[in-house]
């Protein structure tokens, strides 16, 4: 028998309804929809009903019945006016009948109702969110409702029992909702979760996605059609994911960081300070323009499968390295035709339409076979007259400019030149993300002052000097890079923004060039924070994949795996197929592991349950009594007192007057189970030294 | 007992709420008092025999005639509100004297049962050892399981039901001592003894007890003592002080001076003696001077000295007394 400590039972029945009620609402409240008026309404009452629900029970009824049907009809017009729709209606109004009662719980009644409202606001959490945040509130919610339930039933079946008087003892008892029941009740409720999710995972699927509803638009500009190059501050970097990119096929040896251009739009009209995207409206586009014919070079393609995160959809399609063959919007293993039309500008940057805040996925399928400056050399400067804008050299170019790029490229093929001034840039400048502030010219600035810039910069600078040659030029902006996730895809971060160079060529279109220095390209995001938010969203894919969007379909691929896996691993370990001798040492290995850390649990246990028989766990009270008794012997023996083994209190007691209370004391405490504090412990010694001196003193 | 913290876990209630500790003190007051008006000078009988009640267990009181035994029980019986029956033990006594026959009765054309004196709640067995084995041993049945078999039908005896048997330890002659099986069902052998000179004194001088007995006015119903005896079944006991009595009735069992230890229902015994009397004393739990203290009376008995046939005589108690006492000083008190 311990000391008591922890909760009473009634105690963790109450904590374990509000728990129940706040996990509740807090699955509703991770949707973000339900306003931070009534998100922070929830705590509060919750918070007041612990302080002051009590003194509160069955008085003011009435002002909470007015409270109760004005929010109905607050929520009810705003509802037919199309304010709010009826869900998240139907879930404020749960959260105001819970935190009513919360304020009002005595009877078997009360409680039910408020697990029921908790089980209410749990199910328009759902429709409200189906975000990996709502799968956590719902695990909480089974383990502390499943607490809520037992204890509310063992606690009125006990007051029904055995009446108000009868049962005040067991339920104040802290003895009964012992970490141990409430441990069992938990795994209970694991078990019940999983046995839940294996028929998830393998009952037919008829419908999902019903109730599902998008999210709240929240736009974020992600790539604009303008670049200001004068501005203050530094590039920070930004761990939010923007795009999700499963490459087929994948990129050789998967690589943890993946060296891309993802190319989002053109920007080559120069505003004196930056650049914005040329004129000129979208054109839908049936199919995309036919690559030039190439020299030689094997033909290789890539499909890249791109979901761009809604935040950051701006209508633009991002197309991986190479030339694009074809965009398809159609999601993949659905018939639905695609809701999506494919358009272009008259930069030949590509675009999609209508344009929503939810998260938008295509797949690219790309010509990788790039011309290097090696295989357009000797192309001539016969350009056609569409690219004559970007040949357009500002009147304000510093001279400087003019000059650097006449000693880098003069008189050479154009290929060489470009060749040569990429070289330059990205030897002789430094890169940094340190923003150049209010210039008058931020090119000149870049190249002679502080010959030190950002991404934007360098590719600018080269631009501007490529169109001074008369070479047509164009600076395109996007993503560089990706980071592998352990979901299978790669992640593009908002940090991976980068700029570039697109060079014409006669015959063989744009040729990128990329003057940033090769380890400077991207973003760099190693942070505690990034990780975390990689984890996160590799974490959301996952519930996504398996939870939300899994069908009929991927049930059927998921079956079909495990079958596949089954019947590989059984033909494996049949011998059948050759070489498989690992497997198998690895299986008896790993059997091995197992009986033998069984063995050893088991001989242990034994051990301790021999152990324990031995020595008898004792309370704290009745270990400082038997300490007690000890010291108080030694004192008697000292006293020249004879204790034999047989010699017990009482004898002891009635023999040496002056140890009758310390015999109370230790015999109330270590046999009755009575508190014994240590206070009492040393007024008792204290007693029993005076009393031995007094008796000593008679003695002499 | 009382259900605070510390104590010992909630129980579940059994029929007829068992008294608290406090109840149980105030009701065995009064009883001690009342009983103590008739025996003068004989707390620590009186105590005893009331620690047998309150265990359920029977009596045996040892010793030579005049000092109070049938006094002890009488006032006993009185006392509780308690039916009582005395049945002298003679050699021609003969079993269906005590629990009673079947008649043939004319007018229904049957037979029909006439208890016995056993159907009593107090049985005073004088003289026990002067009867027969045969009537003897149709004591075991109601001492040991409460009832008697009659005509092959089992007849459930009162409750409570205990037997306070005397014998004198001085005679031999004419007498069948209890066989071991007997005596084992006996839950405590008591001496009464010579009252102190000064109660002999009043007693001379006084009235007599038997006009005090006559004066005893119950002070329990049987009721009371159902749940006194309910209570007492429900005393904690630390596992140490079990282990304390198992080592006690092991020396028994190991020493060269004892041929016959003590059973294991000798150890319930013990331990269902020591629950009471530390209820009787106002306890809810079991210490270890409430083991120590009834070791002699409850094993003692129940012992056979090696080299001696058990039970006869004066002496053999006395030196079967003394070998317990000798022993319980050798096991080690739990801490």
């Amino acid at each position: 028998m311990k000391t008591p400590r922890g909760l009473t039972l009634l105690q963790t029945q109450r904590w374990a309804g509000t728990l129940t009620a706040a996990f509740g609402f807090l699955a509703c409240a991770v949707s973000g929809e339900m306003g931070p008026a009534m998100t922070a309404l929830f705590p509060l009452a919750v918070a007041g009903s612990a302080v002051a629900g009590r003194r509160f029970h069955g008085r003011m009824q009435w002002g909470w019945t007015v409270l109760l049907v004005g929010a109905l009809l607050v929520l009810g017009v705003q509802v037919f006016a199309g304010q709010i729709d009826i869900i998240l209606a139907a879930a404020l109004f749960a959260e105001l009948l819970c935190i009513h009662r919360l304020w009002h719980r005595r009877t078997e009644r009360d409680e039910l109702l408020l697990l029921l409202l908790a089980l209410l606001l749990l199910c328009a959490g759902a429709a409200l969110s189906a975000e990996v945040t709502f799968g956590f509130a719902f695990l909480a919610f089974a383990v502390s409702g499943t607490w809520a339930l037992a204890l509310t039933h063992l606690r009125f079946a006990i007051e029904e029992g055995r009446g108000p008087a009868g049962s005040a003892a067991l339920l104040n008892s802290r003895r009964v909702a012992t970490p141990a029941l409430l441990g069992g009740l938990a795994a209970l409720a694991f078990f019940g979760i999983a046995g839940a999710a294996l028929i998830f995972l393998t009952f037919p699927r008829v419908t999902i996605g019903g109730l599902r509803r998008a999210s709240r638009p929240a736009p974020i500009a992600g790539l604009g059609d303008r670049v200001d190059l004068s501005r203050h501050g530094t590039v920070a970097d930004d761990p939010r994911v923007i795009l999700r990119v499963r490459l087929d096929p994948a990129p050789r040896g998967e690589p943890r960081d993946l060296a891309m251009h993802w190319r989002a739009r053109t920007l080559s009209q120069w505003t004196g300070h930056g650049w914005q995207s040329p004129d000129g409206g979208l054109i839908p586009v049936l199919r995309l323009p036919q690559r030039p014919p190439r020299g030689r070079g094997v033909p290789s393609v890539l499909s890249a499968d791109i979901e761009v995160v809604g935040q950051f959809t701006d209508g633009v399609v991002f197309t991986p390295e190479g030339w694009p063959l074809g965009v398809d919007f159609r999601q993949p293993g659905t018939p639905r035709p695609a809701a999506r039309r494919l358009y272009r500008n008259a930069a030949g940057d590509l675009f999609y339409q209508p344009v929503d805040s939810g998260d938008v996925r295509y797949s690219v399928v790309a010509d990788t076979d790039e011309p290097d400056p090696a295989r357009v050399r000797g192309r001539g400067q016969r350009y056609p007259s569409w690219v004559e804008a970007d040949l357009a050299v500002p009147a304000s170019l510093d001279a400087r400019v003019r000059a650097l790029a006449e000693r880098l490229g003069a008189g050479k093929d154009p290929a060489d030149a470009a060749a040569a001034v990429e070289r330059w840039l990205a030897t002789a400048l430094r890169y940094t993300r340190d923003l150049p502030g209010d210039v008058a010219d931020p090119i000149a600035d870049f190249l002679f002052v502080r010959r030190a810039g950002h991404c934007e910069l360098f590719s600018s600078a080269m631009v501007l000097m490529l169109r001074s040659l008369g070479i047509p030029a164009r600076n395109v902006t996007g993503y560089f890079g990706g980071r592998r996730t352990d979901a299978g895809y790669y992640a593009v971060r908002a940090g991976d923004a980068h700029s570039w160079v697109e060079v014409y060529f006669p015959d063989a279109g744009y040729v990128r060039f990329d003057p940033t220095p090769a380890s400077e390209r991207g973003g760099r995001q190693e942070g505690f924070q990034a990780r975390m938010v990689l984890l996160w969203d590799s974490l959301q894919q996952r519930w996504r994949a398996f939870v939300v969007d899994y069908d009929l379909v991927s049930q059927a691929q998921a079956m079909r795996r495990i079958g596949q896996l089954l019947h590989e691993t059984g033909r494996r370990l049949a011998g059948k197929d050759g070489g498989t001798g690992r497997l198998r040492r690895v299986i008896a290995a790993a059997g091995g592991v197992l009986v033998t850390a069984s063995v050893i649990a088991w001989l242990r246990r034994l051990r301790g349950r021999a152990r324990k028989g031995q020595e008898r766990e004792l309370t704290a009270d009745q270990r400082r009594a038997a300490a007690l008794w000890r010291v108080g012997r030694r004192l008697l023996r000292s006293a020249g007192i004879e204790i034999a083994v047989g010699t017990t209190a009482g004898e002891l007691a009635r023999r040496v007057p002056a140890a009758a209370g310390l015999v109370r004391a230790y015999a109330a405490a270590r046999w009755g189970g009575r508190r014994l504090p240590p206070r009492v412990v040393r007024a008792t010694l204290r007693e029993l030294r005076s009393g031995l001196r007094a008796s000593a003193g008679r003695d002499i | 007992m009382t259900p605070d913290e510390g104590a010992a876990p909630a129980r579940i209630t059994p029929l007829g709420s068992p008294l608290t500790a406090q109840e149980a003190r105030r009701i065995v007051s009064a009883l001690e008092a009342n009983i103590g008006r008739a025996l003068k000078g004989k707390q620590e009988i009186v105590e005893l025999a009331l620690a047998s009640l309150a265990a359920g267990g029977h009596l045996l009181l040892e010793d030579v005639p005049g000092v109070g035994k049938t006094t002890l029980a009488q006032a006993l019986a009185r006392s509780l509100d308690l039916s009582f029956a005395r049945i002298q033990f003679t050699s021609d006594l003969l079993p269906g004297d005590i629990t009673g026959v079947s008649v043939y009765d004319q007018a229904r054309n049957s037979f029909v049962f006439k208890p016995g004196p056993l159907f009593a709640n107090l049985v005073l067995a004088d003289e026990i050892n002067r009867t027969t084995p045969r009537t003897q041993s149709c004591l075991l049945e109601a001492m040991a399981e409460g009832q008697v078999s009659v005509d092959g039908a089992g007849r459930p005896l009162p409750a409570p039901f205990m037997v306070l048997a005397t014998q004198n330890p001085h005679e031999h002659a004419g007498t069948y001592p209890l066989p071991e099986s007997q005596l084992d069902r006996f839950l405590l052998r008591l001496s009464v003894g010579y009252p102190p000179a000064e109660v002999e004194r009043e007693l001379l001088l006084g009235g007599g007890t038997q006009l005090e007995l006559m004066h005893l006015h119950p002070v329990a119903s049987a009721q009371d003592v159902r749940r006194l005896q309910a209570a007492a079944a429900l005393v904690t006991v630390a596992p140490e002080i079990a282990d304390y009595v198992l080592a006690i009735v092991a020396a028994t069992r190991q020493t060269p001076l004892v041929s016959l230890g003590a059973s294991p229902r000798g150890a319930i015994a013990l331990l269902a003696v020591a629950r009471a009397r530390a209820l009787l004393r106002g306890r809810g739990y079991v210490e270890p001077d409430d083991v120590k203290e009834l070791c002699v009376p409850v094993l003692a008995h129940r012992i056979a000295l090696a080299g001696r046939g058990p039970g006869g005589g004066e002496l053999e108690r006395l030196a079967a007394e003394r070998v317990v006492r000798d022993l319980v000083e050798q096991v080690p008190v739990p801490e």
